[in-house]
C-alpha cells in the first residue's frame, strides 16, 4: 500500500513538473517561473513584431 | 466604445517603464541605466477599461539608429496611437525636448509629463510648466514616476486629448529658406501621406531620410523639384539638411529654455552625483573599485552568507530526508525509498542549498542596477572594450545576462552595428548567470574552503573572455571593423526603492527556486534512476556498484573528451552535459550521485557542525580534492554552450542557423582549449611532469597570444549599419 502511495505522489510531482517544464520550453529563468518575466518582458509577440519591421 | 490607444514616449531612462507600471499595475523591469526596454509593451490604464497604454524603447530622436529605435518610430508612425504622453526628464530637459518637437510635429494629440520633478526641485532648478504648455500649444504635466506624483494626472489629460483629435500646433519653426522648402516638399507630399503628418514627413524629407524616402516612394519629377529646393536652401545656409534642421531645432530649444527654465547655481560646482562619479569612474581607480565592489559582493553573499547557510540547508534536507525516510520505512520498499530520499530530496535539496546565497547575490545586484553604479560599469568598462575593439553598448546585455542569459542576449538588439550584435550574443554568457553560480558555490565550497575569490574570479574570467574573443574575432572578415560609438547617459545615483529591489530579488530568486521544483526534479528522478540501474551478470537491474550503472556508461564513453582538461570521471561528464539543460544540473548530478554513492553518509555527518565541511565530500568524491581539477571544470563549465533556452534565444536573435551553430562551437571550443590550457600548465607550474599535454597546452597559448597581438588585417574596414534579417 506504502508503494503504492509513494508512486501515485511521485507521478502527480512529475506530472506538474512535466507540465511545467512544456509549456515553458525556451522561455528564460524567469519567464518560466512566471508568465511575463520583468527581465526581457516576455512580451509572446515581440519577435514576430520585430520581423514585421 | 472603441479602445484608445496612448504611446509613452520618451528619451531611454526617463522613467517610461516606473510610469507604465504605476498607470497599469504592470511589473515590467525597470533598470536604472538606458535600454533596458526593447520592446514595447502593453497594458490597460487603471480604472479605464477602455485605455490601452503602450510602453516603447526609449529614443533619442525620430531619427532612428539601432534596432529598438526603430521600433518605436515604425509603431507611431505606422500604428498611428489616438495619443502621445512623452515623458520628458526634467533634469536634463533641453536635450529631452528635441524629441517633444519631433513628436508635436507628427500630428498626433500630444501631452507632456516632465518627470523627475522631485529631482528638480531638489536641484533648485525651476520649470515653468505653464509657460511650456504655451510655448508648446499641447498640455504639460510635472511628475515624479518613481515617487508616483502626477502619473494618473498625466495619464487623464491624454486620454482627454485622444478624444478631442488631432494636434495642429506647430512650435518650431525654421529659418525661411528652410520654411520655404518644406513648404515646398508639403505641396508635393500631401496627397500620399496622413494629412496630420505632413509637416513631420517633409521634414525628414527635407533631412533626407532613407527610410521615409524608401516608404513614400516619390516620382521621379517630384523628387527632382524637392531636391532642387532642399539643394538651393544648403547653399544659402552653407550646411547639409540634417545639420540645418538639428542646429534651428536646438536654437528653438534654447529660446525655449530661456522663457521656460531658470538653472539654479545650488550645484555649480557639480551634483552628489558628479562628485561620487569622480571616484567611481575615476580613470585609474574605475577597475580597482569595480573590482573591490564584486568582491565584497561575492564575498558576503557566496562566502559569509555561505558559512552558515550551506550548513544549515544541508541540515534542513538532511532532516527532511530523515523525516521522510522514517514515515516510509517498513512501508515502502527499500528502492522507492531511495528514489524519493536520494534522487528526489538529495537531487532538489542540493540545488535549493544555494536559494540563502543567490538571494544575498540577487538582492545586492539589485542594489547596484538600481542605485545607478551598473550604468556606470558599462561606462568604465567602454573604455577599456573600446580598447579592445568592442563597445561599452555590448556590456548593457551582460550586465542583463548576470540574472538569466536569455533576456541578455534579448538585449543584443540595441546594439545597431550587425557584426558587433553577433559578437555581443557569442560572448553574452561568458559572464556567470545566477543559474551557474551554484556551481561556483558548490566549488568554492567544496574545494576551496569557500573563498569568496573563487567566485569573484569567475566573474572576472568571463569579462576577460568576452575582451579576448573582441580582440580575436574583431581581426577576422565577419567582425571587423570599428566598435560602434558608445553615448550613454548616466542616470543620477538615487536610493533604490525597497519594493523595486525586493522585488527584482524575488524574482530572479522565485524563478532558482521555481526550476528546482520542476526541471530538477525530474531530471533528479532520471538521475537517480540511471545512476542505481545498469547491466549487471544477472541482466538489467539494480546494480551495487553505481560505476556499473546506465549513467556511469554513457558518461563513460564521452569522458575521453575532458581527461586532457583534469576531470575526466564520468560523474563530472554526466554534470557538463546535464548543463545543457539548465546549468543548475551540475549540483544536482553532484548532488544525486553523492547521495546515491558512499559520500552521502559523510556529507550527512558532516552538514551540522561545519558548514563548508558538508560539501568537502563532493570534491573528494568527484575531483580527488585537487583544485586544478575543480577549477578546469568551472572554466569549462562557465564558458561551454549554455543551457537550451539560452541556445534557443541564440537561435532567434541570430535568425540564422550557421550563425547559432558558429557560436555554439566557438563557445565550447574557448571553453575546451581555456581548461586545457589551465589545467596543464598549473599540473607544470606544481611541479607535475612535462608532457605532450603540457607543450600542446604551450602550442596553444602561443597561437593565442599570436592571435591576440597580430595587427589587424581589416583595420580601415567600412562597416554598414543594418537592422537584423529585415
Amino acid at each position: 500500500m506504502g508503494d503504492i502511495i509513494v508512486i501515485a505522489m511521485l507521478a502527480v510531482a512529475t506530472f506538474f513538473a512535466a507540465r511545467s517544464v512544456i509549456k515553458n520550453k525556451g522561455k528564460c529563468s524567469g519567464c518560466s517561473a512566471k508568465n511575463s518575466c520583468s527581465a526581457c518582458n516576455n512580451n509572446k509577440n515581440s519577435i514576430e513584431f520585430i520581423n514585421k519591421i | 466604445m472603441s479602445d484608445i490607444k496612448i504611446a509613452l514616449a520618451g528619451n531611454p531612462n526617463s522613467g517610461k517603464t516606473t510610469l507604465f507600471n504605476m498607470l497599469t499595475g504592470s511589473k515590467q523591469y525597470v533598470g536604472n541605466w538606458p535600454g533596458v526596454t526593447v520592446e514595447k509593451k502593453e497594458g490597460m490604464l487603471k480604472g479605464f477599461d477602455n485605455v490601452i497604454i503602450q510602453d516603447l524603447p526609449g529614443i533619442y530622436s525620430l531619427s532612428p539608429y539601432s534596432l529598438e529605435e526603430v521600433i518605436t518610430r515604425n509603431y507611431l508612425i505606422d500604428e498611428q496611437p489616438d495619443a502621445i504622453l512623452n515623458i520628458v526628464d526634467g533634469t536634463n530637459i533641453e536635450r529631452n525636448l528635441y524629441l517633444t518637437t519631433q513628436l508635436i510635429e507628427l500630428g498626433i494629440p500630444i501631452v507632456v509629463a516632465v518627470n523627475m520633478m522631485d529631482i528638480v526641485r531638489k536641484t533648485g532648478d525651476k520649470i515653468n510648466v505653464e509657460n511650456l504648455s504655451k510655448a508648446l500649444g499641447c498640455p504639460v504635466v510635472e511628475t515624479s514616476a518613481l515617487k508616483g506624483d502626477g502619473a494618473m494626472e498625466a495619464a487623464r489629460r491624454t486620454v482627454a486629448v485622444a478624444n478631442s483629435g488631432e494636434n495642429k500646433n506647430i512650435p518650431c519653426h525654421f529659418e525661411g529658406s528652410v520654411e520655404h522648402a518644406i513648404a515646398h516638399i508639403e505641396e508635393s507630399i500631401q496627397s500620399i501621406v496622413p494629412k496630420h503628418s505632413v509637416r513631420w514627413y517633409a521634414i525628414k524629407i527635407f533631412e533626407r531620410d532613407e527610410k521615409v524616402l524608401e516608404k513614400i516612394k516619390l516620382s521621379p519629377e517630384d523628387n527632382k523639384h524637392i531636391e532642387e529646393h532642399i539643394v538651393e536652401c544648403e547653399r544659402e545656409m552653407d550646411d547639409d539638411a540634417e545639420s540645418i534642421i538639428i542646429g534651428q531645432r536646438y536654437a528653438y530649444i534654447a529660446k525655449l529654455m530661456e522663457k521656460t527654465v531658470k538653472k539654479s547655481n545650488k550645484y555649480a560646482d557639480g551634483t552628489v552625483s558628479d562628485k561620487i562619479d569622480r571616484v567611481l569612474t575615476n580613470r585609474v581607480l574605475a577597475l580597482p573599485i569595480f573590482f573591490a565592489v564584486m568582491y565584497v559582493v561575492y564575498k558576503i553573499s557566496i562566502g559569509t552568507v555561505g558559512d552558515w547557510s550551506v550548513g544549515f540547508m544541508e541540515g534542513l534536507f538532511e532532516n527532511i530526508g530523515e523525516f521522510v525516510s522514517g514515515l516510509m520505512e517498513g512501508n515502502v520498499s527499500p528502492v522507492l525509498q531511495g528514489l524519493i530520499v536520494d534522487g528526489a530530496i538529495g537531487g532538489v535539496g542540493s540545488v535549493l542549498t544555494f536559494v540563502p546565497q543567490m538571494i544575498i547575490l540577487f538582492l545586492m545586484l539589485a542594489f547596484l542596477e538600481e542605485c545607478g553604479y551598473m550604468a556606470r560599469v558599462a561606462f568604465i568598462m567602454d573604455r577599456i572594450f573600446r580598447r579592445f575593439g568592442l563597445s561599452g553598448k555590448s556590456f548593457i546585455p551582460m550586465l542583463i545576462g548576470s540574472g538569466c542569459s536569455v533576456p541578455g542576449i534579448m538585449a543584443s538588439r540595441t546594439i545597431e552595428n550587425e557584426r558587433d550584435r553577433r559578437m555581443t550574443i557569442m560572448t553574452t554568457s561568458f559572464i556567470p548567470c545566477g543559474a551557474k553560480m551554484p556551481i561556483v558555490g558548490l566549488i568554492a565550497s567544496a574545494v576551496f574552503g569557500g573563498s569568496a575569490l573563487i567566485a569573484t574570479s569567475a566573474y572576472f574570467l568571463g569579462v576577460a573572455a568576452v575582451i579576448i574573443s573582441g580582440v580575436i574575432l574583431k581581426k577576422t572578415k565577419a567582425f571587423a571593423g570599428e566598435p560602434a560609438e558608445f553615448v550613454m547617459e548616466l542616470p543620477s545615483y538615487h536610493w533604490p526603492t525597497v519594493s523595486g529591489v525586493l522585488r527584482s530579488t524575488w524574482e530572479r530568486g522565485w524563478s532558482f527556486i521555481k526550476r528546482a521544483g520542476t526541471i530538477i526534479l525530474l531530471s533528479s528522478i532520471a538521475i537517480w534512476f540511471l545512476s542505481s540501474f545498469g547491466f549487471g551478470e544477472e541482466g538489467f537491474g539494480l546494480v551495487e556498484d553505481m560505476n556499473e550503472s546506465v549513467l556511469a556508461k554513457l558518461g563513460g564513453s564521452l569522458k575521453w573528451i575532458f581527461t586532457p582538461l583534469g576531470f575526466g570521471n564520468w560523474e563530472a561528464v554526466v554534470a557538463t552535459v546535464m548543463g545543457l539543460v539548465a546549468k543548475e544540473e551540475v549540483v544536482n548530478v553532484f548532488g544525486v550521485l553523492s547521495a546515491v554513492g558512499e559520500g552521502a553518509m559523510d556529507i550527512l555527518e558532516a552538514g551540522g557542525a561545519e558548514a563548508i565541511e558538508g560539501l568537502k565530500p563532493i570534491g573528494e568524491q568527484f575531483f580527488n580534492g585537487s583544485g586544478l581539477s575543480a577549477y578546469s571544470f568551472l572554466i569549462f563549465n562557465l564558458f561551454c554552450a549554455p543551457c537550451f533556452a539560452a541556445i534557443g534565444a541564440i537561435r532567434r536573435e541570430m535568425n540564422n542557423a550557421k550563425w547559432t551553430v558558429g557560436a555554439i562551437v566557438y563557445m565550447t571550443v574557448l571553453a575546451w582549449v581555456s581548461s586545457f590550457v589551465f589545467y596543464n600548465l598549473g599540473l607544470v607550474i606544481r611541479g607535475g611532469a612535462f608532457g605532450i599535454n603540457a607543450i600542446i597546452a604551450i602550442v596553444i597559448v602561443v597561437i593565442g597570444a599570436y592571435l591576440l597581438f597580430r595587427p589587424n588585417p581589416y583595420k580601415n574596414e567600412k562597416i554598414s549599419i543594418k537592422y537584423g534579417d529585415q
